[in-house]
């Protein structure tokens, strides 16, 4: 266990040390976050500060949340494949989930310090008035949100280290997320038809939480149905990268198609 | 012409994705089908009922300007990360050419993507094109492409000097998006943004393509895209320049296989 820990800290360490030398990390945590923010404020210019708290702040925050931890982590199968890195972590004696657990991690820590910075620039240069009427219900819905986005990580690093198109598959995934989350505009303006798939994506319970912990929760029993429904699409998230981690781990022997370029 | 059509062929298969179909579909049309929709959808629920015809319009010259700008913007990038930029560098060909036969293929390939986003926006949200003058509607489709194309060549060249250039491509990319106006009006901008977003391509191109969609002044829809050709042509220009300072500067610091 301590071994393993070591393991995950280093990688941790590393990670955030290699994310912060790339440039278009730096523009992901840092300008990106204003940038979209500032967008979405003058989209949404002349709408009522709780739109704005919903939409401008948390829509930005939830979106490059989302971009820095999911999307990082899967650039980052990519990036080792490029170097040639990928098959020696995936044959060191550590074991590549731990190493991929230690990256992910790494990049939430960053994506947290992205989000407060959404936060700060809304609140300062927007003039956003933002007061949170349950914090203790805020902060826990943040807490867990972001251990199931460590989950999704984790599970799309699963999926796109036996893909060589990664970067191309990660790029597409931008978008649905967005649209179907209900990160700038609530899912009810969607058909109903697509709510089964919003509702099976983490940032939609996250975004609902801590939206309902903003403004005050009026219904409890609503809000521990979707904490409820968070920490189970986060459970379904763990069981599923642990079988797809096992999974890779035969195939990627099996084909010998790590180091393909 | 045949080596300058083959050429940008050929690289625009090897750099785009064409060797695999599923690469290029992905890219070109199902991302940009949705960014188009996610983008209409915020429109329509900011704006309440009313007609978002010009800002779908306005967001599918965007994501092809943004096709435009990272493909030619990458160029140099692609070179230096495939260890070929100080050969192409090195060889006697003309560059200006090299890079041009590149670029061109783009143009029309981002003007495929503006077609295809406005086919989702017809498709999804009823956008109304009927009776519009399509000689005019492919010309600003084609003038807005010149100003993505050129002023990605503007950020191509620093790729000269820089081993990142995504930085500058995505500030770039943003920045279009919201100066331009293509999802909400210019004039919710700040003063020096708007003074800064007529100095940038693309704008004049949406201005103009709304104003044919509404069928309009023809008058004014010709000095929109005339202005927009000469400001394109303006930002080539100044991408030659700035190639051959970038290249003489990258040639001193011995910085071109450095990645």
């Amino acid at each position: 266990m301590k071994n393993m820990l070591r393991v995950v800290y280093s990688s941790c360490l590393l990670q955030m040390k290699q994310s912060f030398s790339r440039s278009m990390f730096r523009f992901s945590i840092i300008i990106y976050p204003i940038l979209f923010a500032w967008t979405m404020y003058l989209i949404y210019e002349g709408q009522d500060n709780s739109m704005l708290v919903s939409y401008v702040m948390l829509g930005t925050a939830v979106a490059t949340m989302w971009g820095s931890i999911s999307f990082s982590s899967a650039g980052d199968i990519d990036r080792e494949r490029f170097m040639g890195a990928l098959e020696v972590i995936f044959c060191c004696p550590a074991r590549f989930s731990t190493i991929m657990m230690g990256k992910v991690i790494g990049n939430t820590i960053l994506g947290f310090f992205s989000m407060v910075l959404s936060f700060a620039f809304v609140i300062i240069f927007l003039k956003v008035r933002f007061t949170v009427a349950n914090p203790l219900y805020f902060c826990l819905s943040v807490v867990i949100g972001m251990i199931s986005l460590v989950m999704v990580a984790m599970l799309l690093s699963a999926l796109l280290a036996i893909s060589r198109s990664t970067r191309v598959i990660m790029n597409s995934m931008e978008y649905p997320v967005l649209i179907f989350c209900g990160t700038v505009f609530p899912i009810d303006i969607l058909p109903v038809w697509t709510r089964p798939l919003s509702f099976t994506l983490s940032p939609t319970y996250i975004l609902k939480l801590c939206r309902e912990s903003i403004e005050g929760i009026s219904d409890f029993g609503v809000f521990y149905t979707y904490l409820l429904g968070l920490i189970t699409v986060t459970l379904i998230y763990y069981i599923l990268y642990k079988w797809f981690y096992t999974v890779i781990d035969i195939k990627a022997r099996k084909e010998a198609t790590l180091e393909v370029v | 012409m045949r080596k300058f059509i083959r050429m940008s062929l050929l690289s625009f298969k090897a750099m785009f994705g064409w060797l695999d179909p599923k690469v290029y579909v992905l890219t070109k049309i199902i991302d940009p089908c949705l960014q188009m929709i996610f983008y209409s959808l915020l429109v329509r629920f900011t704006f309440g009922s009313s007609d978002i015809t010009p800002w779908i319009i306005g967001n599918a010259f965007l994501l092809s300007t943004r096709n435009a700008v990272f493909a030619t913007g990458s160029l140099l990038r692609s070179e230096r990360f495939e260890g070929t930029l100080k050969l192409v560098i090195a060889s006697p060909g003309n560059k200006l050419s090299t890079f041009a036969a590149r670029s061109f293929i783009s143009i029309f390939d981002a003007a495929v993507t503006v077609v295809v986003g406005l086919l989702a926006g017809i498709a999804i949200f009823h956008v109304d094109l009927s009776g519009i003058s399509y000689f005019q509607f492919v010309l600003s489709i084609l003038t807005a492409m010149l100003g993505g194309t050129s002023l990605g060549l503007v950020i191509a060249t620093v790729a000269l000097v820089m081993r990142e250039i995504h930085l500058f491509l995505n500030v770039a990319a943003m920045l279009l998006f919201i100066l331009t106006g293509a999802s909400f009006p210019i004039e919710r901008l700040p003063a020096p943004a708007r003074t800064l977003s007529c100095f940038l391509p693309v704008t004049r191109s949406i201005e103009a393509s709304r104003i044919i969609a509404e069928k309009g002044s023809i008058e004014k829809i010709y000095i929109l895209l005339g202005t927009e050709i000469i400001i394109s042509f303006i930002y080539l220009f100044f991408a030659y320049f700035l190639y051959i300072y970038f290249e003489r500067k990258a040639r001193i610091d011995a910085s071109l296989d450095v990645y």
